[in-house]
């Protein structure tokens, strides 16, 4: 019961802290923990739907992997959006915050950050096409792989 | 590394972005129309297909924020609005296909 209150408290807490920043006004920074909480839920929600398209891979058609690994990599991309947040806040928070980071280490997390996004968001969009075009050449051609194995192709993997 | 390098990488990423997104739809709209074949469309992909709509307006959202703020930088904040709405609808509909998948591999 007691832990129960103390995460029913997190809110309060970051309510207090966000009042208490005087650097950021207000609505910037509310406006930046609704991203932040954007992103952190898109990380739970791809991942989660990563693991149920995987095992759907596995006993059906494979067209279903390609899928998979596009929502792998857009759990990365998220976790990317948000280091970019939270660098965003570090940049601005440093001289108030007392955090002791050098200036040249926050440019090379800003320049990593910003090299990997745009890489990141066109291999995902990338597996995606390729992932949609097998499911649909599953679809027209052999109806019946797109949610079972291929009686054919476990013959031959039976044989071998 | 200077600020041109980064607007050229942004560019370049949007541009294919988008040309992915839309030939994405378009083989999307390819599959909605072999299920209407089916009397019965089934949850799941009805699921299926909400989310990958939402998932391809999440990377045109993206790519045409990142060339819009190059063009006018006030227009920042609203692209990040929708990227956020779009990501917390993803959230939802990410959950329930992943629930209709389940009841379909059990």
């Amino acid at each position: 019961m007691k832990n129960l209150s103390f995460f029913a408290g997190i809110p309060l807490i970051m309510l207090a802290s966000i009042n208490a920043l005087g650097g950021i006004n207000q609505i910037d920074m509310s406006g930046t923990i609704v991203r932040l909480i954007s992103y952190l839920l898109g990380v739970c929600g791809a991942a989660y739907l990563a693991a149920g398209l995987w095992s759907r891979a596995e006993k059906g058609s494979e067209s279903w992997k390609y899928l998979s690994v596009s929502m792998i990599l857009f759990v990365f991309w998220n976790i990317i959006g948000t280091f970019s947040i939270l660098l965003d806040v570090l940049s601005i928070r440093k001289s108030t915050s007392g955090i002791v980071i050098s200036d040249e280490a926050l440019n090379t997390y800003i320049i990593i950050v910003q090299i990997l996004d745009p890489v990141i968001a066109v291999i995902v969009f990338l597996i995606l096409l390729f992932g949609l075009r097998k499911i649909i050449n599953a679809m027209r051609t052999k109806p019946w792989t797109v949610f079972s194995k291929d009686e054919d192709d476990q013959e031959e993997k039976s044989n071998e | 590394m200077n600020e041109e390098f980064f607007v050229v990488l942004n560019t370049i990423a949007s541009v294919i972005v988008i040309i992915c997104t839309v030939l994405s739809f378009q083989l999307l709209v390819g599959i909605s129309r072999e299920l209407k074949g089916l009397k019965t469309m089934d949850v799941m992909w009805t699921n299926f297909i909400i989310l990958t709509n939402l998932f391809i307006l999440l990377g045109i959202t993206r790519a045409v924020g990142s060339i819009g703020t190059i063009i006018f930088e006030g227009l920042q904040p609203v692209f990040e609005a929708l990227l956020s709405v779009t990501l917390i609808l993803f959230f939802v509909f990410a959950i329930q296909l992943s629930l209709s998948i389940e009841e379909i591999t059990e």
